[in-house]
């Protein structure tokens, strides 16, 4: 049976490769195949895989009888020579981008229990009820879902802030309310929240499950002495050991297996040191709990007037590449894994979801925006209490228009990860692209992967 | 488990996933196939989450796949043994 049915073949623009040091072995990584088609190519195979990747094309008669080829082309790593990939990437985004999903992200509180050193946002020194959402905010989202619930397939709602827990009523009545709305139309619902973990009480725990969260995204950056230090309450006190026992009543008493819980670590250029120790912890607290996974990010200085006192310890002030912490977490990491960085490894992993058409920021005051932030600078339109959203047409289409791209990045193999629009912001806001910092790690993610994940062997 | 409560929790199933917009069409022997490459992964937590907090279970990870809904006398068989099971302890 002839397999192969065209004549020529090409590599596909999104291939990348990557030497293995430890195995010797070539690893094959395509965006718009994603991670779980990393493959590894032995040592006794590189150099014809090698060939084949570093030629334009590739010729039906020279490989007609290679299984490895047949393999590599059925797997999506050559295409046939007339395949136009930039338009099935193009394609591809135009699906997420129409995901017809209504995706809302709710800031319930705009105040915040902890005073984190490196955080951009300003926070007023007492806490009042005006913080928090409003009624007729809260009964306009209401609103806004049941009259548009027909226009969606399923309602994803992300819990935001400021701290979202210091109004978990508003949690209780709002999810209430959305989740019948979305019985009632048979439709599908979930949940995420965003939290520093600190209110994450028994009490909480069983409202948030109940309110259908699936997802818990927290940050704890590293062991003890480095979250202390960086993420404090109010008066200065420590965090780490309240989040750590809240994690380890969700470990033990919360059975539910539909839940994931990441752990996110801001790592500055002193926390490299301890990194042995960090991954030590979290993997003989958590390792034998699946829905846990560790997701580690540089401290990023994003402004404001916090962050200029840890200003040394920054990656980007010290030009250290992030992906010394990478290459040292692969030759460490064991049960617990990094399934949050993974994520950038996927097709559209690392792209921002501000572009898609069916999402919306809510702010406390009821500002509508499409980056998560809900800020004055990226306010598009407001929601009223009877759930009428008023669009500011121009600078919603700022948002969604597709990016002007370089050439560069239009032939970029990571095109797919990020869709050359990884932060819709800072585009709007500069008229810059900007290149995902995972790009320039990439190689060592990828190992990481591979140490992280049997993978196939050519 | 008695007919009654088997038929008691099908009934219950199949209002869950209509409630999470999944078809079900019964057949002739009282079964339903569901199309399970209809089903995206937020309509399938949906629903897993609408089980464990109607009867009170968790289901375990080995389970957690959309094969387990391929057929709803198969779900409501699973399903009936986690809650005899969950019984005896």
């Amino acid at each position: 049976m002839d397999i192969l049915k065209n004549n020529v073949y090409k590599p596909s623009m999104f291939n990348h490769f990557v030497n293995d040091p430890e195995s010797g072995a070539l690893i094959l990584f395509n965006s718009y195949l994603g991670a779980s088609s990393i493959m590894s190519v032995p040592q006794l195979k590189k150099d014809k895989i090698k060939k084949w990747l570093d030629n334009d094309c590739v010729y039906k008669e020279a490989v007609t009888d290679d299984s490895d080829f047949i393999k590599l082309s059925r797997m999506g790593y050559f295409v046939e020579s007339l395949v136009n990939e930039k338009e099935q990437r193009d394609i591809l985004l135009s699906k997420l981008r129409d995901d017809p999903t209504l995706r809302l992200v709710i800031h319930t509180s705009k105040a915040c229990n902890f005073r984190c050193k490196y955080c951009y946002l300003h926070f007023k020194d007492e806490y009042t009820p005006e913080d928090n959402i409003s009624l007729d905010v809260q009964e306009g989202i209401i609103n806004f879902v049941r009259d548009n619930i027909q226009n969606f397939s399923a309602v994803h709602v992300d819990w935001f802030g400021g701290e979202p827990l210091l109004a978990t009523n508003t949690i209780q009545y709002v999810s209430e309310k959305l989740i019948e709305i979305c019985r009632e139309a048979h439709k599908p619902y979930e949940a995420v929240i965003t939290t520093n973990g600190y209110l994450l009480t028994p009490k909480n725990i069983d409202l948030l499950i109940k309110a259908k969260v699936r997802h818990f995204a927290i940050t704890i950056d590293g062991i003890k002495e480095q979250h202390d230090s960086f993420r404090m309450l109010k008066n200065g006190s420590g965090t780490f050991d309240k989040i750590i026992s809240n994690l380890l009543y969700i470990r033990d008493n919360v059975k539910t297996r539909t839940i994931s819980i990441s752990l996110r670590s801001n790592i500055t250029v002193d926390a490299v040191e301890l990194l042995n120790k960090y991954y030590e912890f979290y993997n003989k607290m958590f390792g034998e709990d699946s829905r846990f996974y560790l997701f580690v990010r540089p401290v990023k200085d994003l402004g404001g007037d916090s962050v200029a006192q840890i200003s040394s310890s920054l990656f980007q002030k010290n030009q250290i590449d992030f992906s010394v912490v990478l290459d040292k977490l692969g030759g460490i990491v064991d049960r617990i894994k990094f399934d949050a960085n993974f994520m950038d490894l996927n097709v559209g992993g690392i792209r921002c979801f501000a572009n898609n058409k069916n999402r919306y920021t809510v702010g406390v005051d009821g500002m509508i925006s499409k980056c998560d932030e809900s800020i004055p600078e990226v306010g598009i339109g407001k929601l009223d209490k009877f759930g009428q959203m008023q669009l500011d047409t121009p600078k919603l289409n700022e948002w969604m228009k597709p990016s002007r791209v370089s050439e560069k990045c239009d032939e970029c193999f990571y095109s797919c990860c990020c869709f050359m629009d990884p932060c819709p912001k800072s585009r709007v806001n500069s008229g810059q692209e900007s290149c995902p910092s995972t790009y320039r790690e990439i190689d060592s993610l990828i190992l990481l992967y591979v140490k992280s994940y049997p993978i196939e062997v050519l | 488990m008695s007919h009654n409560t088997y038929d008691n929790i099908k009934e219950e199933v199949v209002k869950i996933l209509e409630n999470n917009g999944v078809v079900v069409e019964m057949e002739n022997d009282g079964d339903a196939v569901l199309d399970i490459a209809a089903i995206d992964s937020i309509t399938f937590i949906s629903f897993i989450v609408d089980i464990e907090n109607t009867f009170g279970i968790a289901i375990p990870d080995e389970l957690l796949s959309l094969m387990i809904i391929q057929s709803l006398n198969g779900f409501v068989y699973v399903l009936s043994e986690l809650l005899i099971e969950k019984r005896e302890y």
